[in-house]
C-alpha cells in the first residue's frame, strides 16, 4: 500500500481505523475510557447503520412505495403489515401496549413456526439418518475407504452422539434411598460424554482463537502497511 | 360446712345460701308446698300403710324381704299357681298392686322401644300353656326350645341378663332419684328426733288431693322374686334394681284405682296394654290372670276413698307407735346426729326391708345424703355418684341388641322390607329437682349439664411435622436467609500479577505476529486442501461460464479480517471464471461488508455494480425471510441497495445478473459466508431444500470462520451431504488458495498465523505445566503445614 495512492478519504478512514484499533488494543492495559469510547462507538454506529439499512431497504421499498403506487390492490395489501406494524409500535406506551400483541403474537408464531419446521426437515431427520448410515457398510465399500477405519470412526461418533445425549440426561430417581445400577451406568456413560463435549469445546475454542487471530494479523497487517512506508521514508 | 355447686354456673356455695353468690341462680329447688289439709289427707294413708309393714317388721324385725325370699325358696318345687297364691297371701295388696304397675309400665315401654312383636316374646310365653297353644303355633316354636308355664313364671325367671342394658341403667339412674324422692316424701319434719316416715310439709309435695287423678302413693310388693325395686313418684317411674331381684314400687302421681278391681294386678290389666294384644291371646290370658288376682282378704287395706293412696294415712297414724327415740338403735341415733344438719329429711323405716331408713337432711332441700352404706340393704346401698347421673343417659347409644329366638329371627322379614322398629317418643319426663326450674317435668335437666361444666379443652399449639418435612423447612429457610446475606466474593488464588502476565502473554503473541508480518515473509507452506475444500474447488470448476452465482455475505464487520481472506481466494475463483455475482445478507451490516469485501480483495477484476454483480441487501425477518426468499426471491427482495429494480418486470428488464433468475434455483451456486453457525444452519434448513429438485440439485457451498466450521463440518460429513462444499477458516482459506493459486490474502497471513498457533500453543503447554507444578507445590505446602499443625 503506497500512501501516495491513496485519496483522501482512505487516508482518513484508515487513520481512524488505525487509531481506534489502538484504543481497542488499549484494552490490554485493563478498562479505559478509551477502549469504552471506541467500544460505544462502534455500537452506535452499527445500529445506526442498521436503521439505515432498514430504512432503505425495508420500510421504503416494502411499505411506503406500495402505498405512493397506482396500483389499488397492492395499496390494500400494504395496508395490513401497516396496520401489524403501527399495533406494535404501541408496545412503547404500557397503557396500549396490550394492542401490540397481535403483532407479536404473528411474528412469534410465523418465527417458531417457520424455525421449528426447518429445525425438524433440515436437521434433525437427515443428520438422524447420517448417524444410520455411518453403518451403512455396502456404502463404506462403495467409497473405497477401508473399511475397518470408518466402522471405527463411526463408532466413535456414535458413541460420542449418544454419551452426550446422556450427560444431558437430568433425571432423578424417584425414590431417593434406591440408588439403582441403571442410574450409576447412565452416569459412567454420561462421563463418556462430558470428555466429548470437552474435546468439542477445544475445538471451538481453537476456531474462535483462531478467528481472533486471524483478525489480530488483518489489523497487524494494517498497521504495518500504513506505517512501514512511513518509517522507510522517515528513515530514509 | 359443705358446698353446694350452683347448677347454673357450677361454681361451689356454701349450703346454706338460697341463690348463688357468683350467678345468683337459686341453689335449693322450689317445691310447692301442700296445704295442711292436703297432707292430712295424704298421711293417714301413708300411716296406715307403715302401720301394715310395722307388723310385718315385727315377726321379722331384721328383713321382712328375707323372711319372704325364704318362703319361697320353700316352695320352689310347688306350681307357679300355689306359689302365687301363697306368696299373695302373705303380701298386701298394695305392693301386689306396684307390681302389677310395674309389670304393666315394663311392658309398655318394652313394646314401644322394641320391634312389634317384641324380641323375647313368643307365642308360647306368658299365660298360654303349652296344651292351649294352636297347632300352627306349635309348629313354629323351634325345637328345643322349651315352652314358659306361665306368664308369671316367665317373668321372676327373668333375671339380669335378659334386661336390657338400657333398662338396667335406666333403673339405676330412677333408683336414685327415687331414693331421693322417696326420701322427701318419705321424712317428715315435724319429728325430726324419732324417725317419723312422712311429713305434713314435705311429703309428697306435688300431690293435691283435689286432683282427681292423684289421691295418694301406691305401694305394691311382688309376689314373686323379683330383680330390681321400681320407683315411681307422680307418675314418673324409677326402678331400683335390688341384687336379690326384688322390684317394689312406689307410685305418686298415678291414678288411685279401686283395690277390688284387681285390673293393674299384671301388666295386662294396663287397658293400653291390651288393646295392643290379639283377641285371642285376651281370651288365653283372662285364664292366667285369674291365680293372680288379688286376696283383698289378705292384703288390701281399707280405703276409703278406694285409692291406693289412702294406705299411707293408716301408716301415717301408726308411725309414731314405732318409731319413737327410744325405739332408734343405736346406729341410727349416731347417724341423726351426724347427718342433722345436712339432710333436709329423715327417712323413715324402709316400708319395704323393715330396716330403718337413715335420717335424712331435714332443713336443706335438694341436697339428700344417702345413709350409711354398712345399714343400707344392697339395693340401697349402691352408690350413685352424680357423674354416673349425668353420664348414663347419655349412653344410649350402647343398648345391646335384642336377642330374638333362633325360630323368630328365621322369620323375621329382610331389614330393608321389615318396617323400622317404634321408637320411643322423646317424652321428657323427669322431674326438674334443682335450679330455677325446679318442680317442672319434661325441661331439659340443667343440673345435668351444669355439672358437666369443665374448663374448655386446651387445644395444642404444637404443629406436628415429620423428618422430611423439618427438613425441607430447614433448607426453606436457609435459602431465605441466605438470600439476604451479601456473599463475600472470593478472590481467586492469584499465582502471579493478572496485569503483568496478560502483558507477557499479549507482547510475545504481538510480536510473534508482527514479525512475520514486519519482514514480509511468505516462507511457509499452504497447507494441503481437504474433502471439503476440494469439492468446493471442484463445484466452482464446474460451473458454467457466464453462470449467475447468488453470494451471502453474512459475517460481522468484526470478523472480516478472517473471512475476507478465507473468502478471498474463492471470490477470486468465481470472478475469474466470470459468473454474475448477486450479493444478499441476513444482517445489515451485510450488503456493507459485501461492498468492501469486492472492493478490497477483489478490486483488480473490476467488477462493476449492477453489471457484474449487484447488492440486493438485506434478508429481513431471519428464517422467515430466508425462507420467503428462497420461495420467491423476485418479492422478497425486489429492489437492490441503490433502489434500483433488479428483477424482470413488465416495465423493465433485470438487471444482468439476475437475467433469467426466476426462482432460487435458476441460480448456479450457492455460497453462503458466514461466521455464526445459527445463520449458516438457517441456510441449510430455510434454503437447502429449495435448492433441490428432480430436475437439478444446485450446490451451496459455505465459506465460515474457523469458530463456525465445526458446527457446520456435520452437514458437510452427512449423507446426502447437506452442503457440497466447505471452507472454514485461514487454514481452509490458504488450502484453496494453494490449490487454485487465486487469493493474496491468505498467503500473506499464513506465516504469521502459523507463528502465532505455534506460540499460542506453547503458551497453553506453559501455562498447563507451570499451574500443574504450582498447583502440586502449594498442596505439598499445605500438607507440611498441616502436618506441622
Amino acid at each position: 500500500m503506497n500512501i501516495a495512492d491513496l485519496t483522501l478519504a482512505d487516508l482518513f478512514g484508515i487513520l481512524i481505523g488505525f487509531f481506534f484499533t489502538l484504543m481497542v488494543f488499549s484494552y490490554i492495559l485493563g478498562d479505559n475510557p478509551l477502549f469504552r469510547l471506541t467500544l460505544h462507538l462502534f455500537i452506535g454506529v452499527a445500529a445506526g447503520y442498521a436503521a439505515i439499512v432498514a430504512i432503505y431497504s425495508v420500510i421504503l421499498p416494502r411499505l411506503v412505495v406500495p402505498l405512493l403506487s397506482d396500483k389499488p390492490g397492492e395499496q390494500l395489501l400494504t395496508l395490513i403489515p401497516l396496520l401489524l406494524s403501527l399495533l406494535l409500535l404501541t408496545k412503547i406506551l404500557p397503557q396500549l401496549s396490550r394492542l401490540g400483541n397481535v403483532s407479536m403474537a404473528f411474528l412469534v408464531g410465523v418465527g417458531a413456526a417457520t424455525a421449528i419446521g426447518g429445525a425438524v426437515t433440515g436437521t434433525l431427520f437427515p443428520q438422524t439418518t447420517a448417524s444410520i448410515n455411518l453403518f451403512d457398510l455396502p456404502s463404506i465399500k462403495a467409497s473405497g475407504e477401508n473399511l475397518w477405519f470408518q466402522l471405527v470412526n463411526s463408532f466413535i461418533i456414535l458413541l460420542g452422539t449418544i454419551t452426550t445425549l446422556i450427560y444431558f440426561h437430568f433425571g432423578t430417581p424417584s425414590r431417593l434411598t434406591k440408588a439403582s445400577n441403571l442410574r450409576a451406568g447412565i452416569e459412567n456413560l454420561g462421563q463418556i460424554g462430558q470428555f466429548f463435549i470437552a474435546i468439542t469445546f477445544g475445538v471451538l475454542f481453537a476456531g474462535v482463537y483462531s478467528a481472533a487471530l486471524s483478525a489480530l494479523i488483518e489489523r497487524l497487517t494494517l498497521f504495518v502497511d500504513f506505517l512501514k512506508p512511513l518509517l522507510l521514508n522517515l528513515i530514509k | 360446712m359443705g358446698e353446694i355447686r350452683c347448677p347454673m354456673c357450677g361454681k361451689p356455695n356454701p349450703d346454706d345460701l338460697e341463690v348463688c353468690q357468683f350467678c345468683e341462680a337459686r341453689l335449693k329447688p322450689l317445691i310447692i308446698q301442700p296445704t295442711p289439709d292436703e297432707s292430712n289427707q295424704i298421711h293417714p294413708e301413708q300411716n296406715n300403710s307403715f302401720q301394715e309393714i310395722k307388723s310385718e317388721s315385727d315377726s321379722e324385725p331384721s328383713d321382712w324381704l328375707s323372711g319372704l325370699r325364704d318362703a319361697e325358696v320353700t316352695q320352689e318345687g310347688e306350681p307357679q299357681g300355689d306359689s302365687q297364691s301363697q306368696f299373695d297371701s302373705d303380701v298386701p295388696e298394695w305392693l301386689s298392686r306396684i307390681q302389677s304397675d310395674v309389670e304393666s309400665d315394663q311392658e309398655m315401654e318394652e313394646e314401644a322401644r322394641e320391634p312389634f312383636p317384641p324380641a323375647d316374646w313368643s307365642p308360647q310365653e306368658g299365660l298360654i300353656e303349652q296344651g292351649e297353644i294352636p297347632d300352627w303355633l306349635t309348629d313354629l316354636r323351634p325345637e328345643g326350645e322349651q315352652p314358659v308355664e306361665s306368664w308369671e313364671q316367665e317373668e321372676s325367671g327373668q333375671q339380669d341378663s335378659q334386661i336390657p342394658e338400657w333398662l338396667q341403667r335406666l333403673r339405676k339412674r330412677e333408683m336414685e332419684d327415687a331414693g331421693q324422692e322417696l326420701d322427701n316424701q318419705l321424712l317428715p319434719e315435724e319429728d325430726s328426733e324419732s324417725i317419723t316416715p312422712f311429713s305434713d310439709e314435705q311429703a309428697l309435695p306435688q300431690v293435691s288431693s283435689g286432683d282427681p287423678k292423684i289421691a295418694g302413693s301406691q305401694i305394691e310388693k311382688e309376689t314373686t322374686s323379683e330383680e330390681s325395686m321400681e320407683v315411681e313418684v307422680d307418675g314418673s317411674q324409677h326402678l331400683i334394681e335390688e341384687p336379690e331381684g326384688t322390684i317394689q314400687e312406689v307410685t305418686g302421681e298415678r291414678e288411685s284405682q279401686p283395690v277390688d278391681q284387681g285390673e293393674s294386678e299384671t301388666g295386662w290389666d294396663d287397658s293400653k296394654g291390651r288393646e295392643d294384644i290379639p283377641e285371642w291371646l285376651k281370651e288365653l290370658g283372662a285364664v292366667e290372670e285369674e291365680p293372680l288376682q288379688p286376696d283383698e282378704s289378705i292384703s288390701t287395706p281399707d280405703t276409703p276413698s278406694g285409692k291406693v293412696g289412702n294406705v299411707f294415712e293408716e301408716e301415717q297414724e301408726q308411725a309414731p307407735s314405732f318409731l319413737e327415740e327410744g325405739d332408734l338403735p343405736d346406729w341410727l341415733k349416731e347417724t341423726v346426729a351426724k347427718e342433722e344438719d345436712l339432710l333436709p329429711e329423715l327417712s323413715s323405716e324402709d316400708e319395704f326391708t323393715g330396716e330403718e331408713i337413715k335420717e335424712a337432711p331435714t332443713g336443706e332441700e335438694g341436697e339428700i345424703e344417702p345413709i350409711a352404706d354398712s345399714d343400707l340393704p344392697d339395693w340401697l346401698g349402691k352408690e350413685y355418684s352424680e357423674e354416673d347421673r349425668q353420664v348414663e343417659p347419655l349412653q344410649e347409644p350402647e343398648l345391646s341388641p335384642v336377642e330374638l329366638p333362633s325360630w323368630l329371627e328365621a322369620m323375621r322379614p329382610v331389614e330393608d322390607a321389615a318396617p323400622k322398629p317404634p321408637t320411643e317418643p322423646d317424652i321428657p319426663d323427669n322431674l326438674e329437682t334443682a335450679g330455677p326450674l325446679a318442680g317442672l317435668r319434661g325441661v331439659l335437666s340443667a343440673s345435668e349439664e351444669v355439672g358437666r361444666v369443665q374448663s374448655p379443652p386446651a387445644y395444642s399449639g404444637i404443629i406436628y411435622v415429620t423428618d422430611s418435612q423439618r427438613l425441607h423447612a430447614e433448607l426453606l429457610k436457609n435459602m431465605v436467609a441466605n438470600e439476604g446475606k451479601v456473599q463475600p466474593i472470593t478472590r481467586p488464588v492469584v499465582i502471579a500479577p493478572q496485569l503483568v502476565l496478560r502483558w507477557i502473554i499479549a507482547l510475545v503473541l504481538v510480536l510473534t505476529v508482527l514479525w512475520p508480518i514486519v519482514m514480509g515473509s511468505n516462507e511457509g507452506m499452504l497447507p494441503n486442501p481437504t474433502s471439503e475444500i476440494l469439492a468446493a474447488n471442484q463445484i466452482i470448476n464446474d460451473l458454467p461460464s457466464n453462470s449467475r452465482v447468488l453470494l451471502a455475505f453474512d459475517y460481522q464487520p468484526g470478523l472480516s479480517g478472517e473471512m475476507d481472506s478465507v473468502a478471498s481466494g474463492i471470490i477470486d475463483h468465481l470472478m475469474s471464471r466470470g459468473t454474475y455475482l448477486t450479493l444478499v445478507s441476513t444482517s445489515t451490516s451485510g450488503p456493507m461488508v459485501g461492498e468492501h469485501f469486492l472492493q478490497k480483495t477483489q478490486s483488480t477484476h473490476e467488477y462493476t455494480n449492477g453489471i457484474q454483480y449487484i447488492n440486493l441487501g438485506y434478508i429481513p425477518g431471519g428464517s422467515s425471510g430466508l425462507l420467503s426468499f428462497a420461495e420467491n426471491p423476485g418479492n422478497t427482495l425486489p429492489y437492490t441497495i441503490d433502489s434500483q429494480s433488479a428483477w424482470e418486470s413488465a416495465g423493465s428488464q433485470a438487471l444482468p445478473p439476475l437475467q433469467g433468475i426466476n426462482g432460487i434455483l435458476d441460480f448456479s451456486m450457492v455460497m453462503v459466508m458466514t461466521d455464526n453457525p445459527d445463520t449458516a444452519r438457517a441456510w441449510i434448513e430455510q434454503v437447502g431444500p429449495h435448492l433441490i429438485s428432480d430436475a437439478k440439485s444446485i450446490p451451496l457451498i459455505m465459506v465460515a470462520s474457523a469458530q463456525a466450521k465445526p458446527l457446520i463440518q456435520p452437514y458437510y460429513e452427512s449423507d446426502p451431504r447437506q452442503i457440497q462444499g466447505l471452507i472454514g477458516g485461514m487454514q481452509d482459506g490458504a488450502a484453496y488458495t494453494q490449490l487454485t493459486g487465486m487469493g493474496v490474502l491468505p498467503g500473506k497471513y499464513w506465516d504469521a498465523f502459523s507463528y502465532g498457533l505455534i506460540v499460542a500453543a506453547l503458551i497453553l503447554i506453559a501455562g498447563g505445566i507451570f499451574t500443574t507444578v504450582v498447583t502440586t507445590l502449594q498442596g505439598d505446602r499445605r500438607v507440611e503445614g498441616q502436618e506441622k499443625v
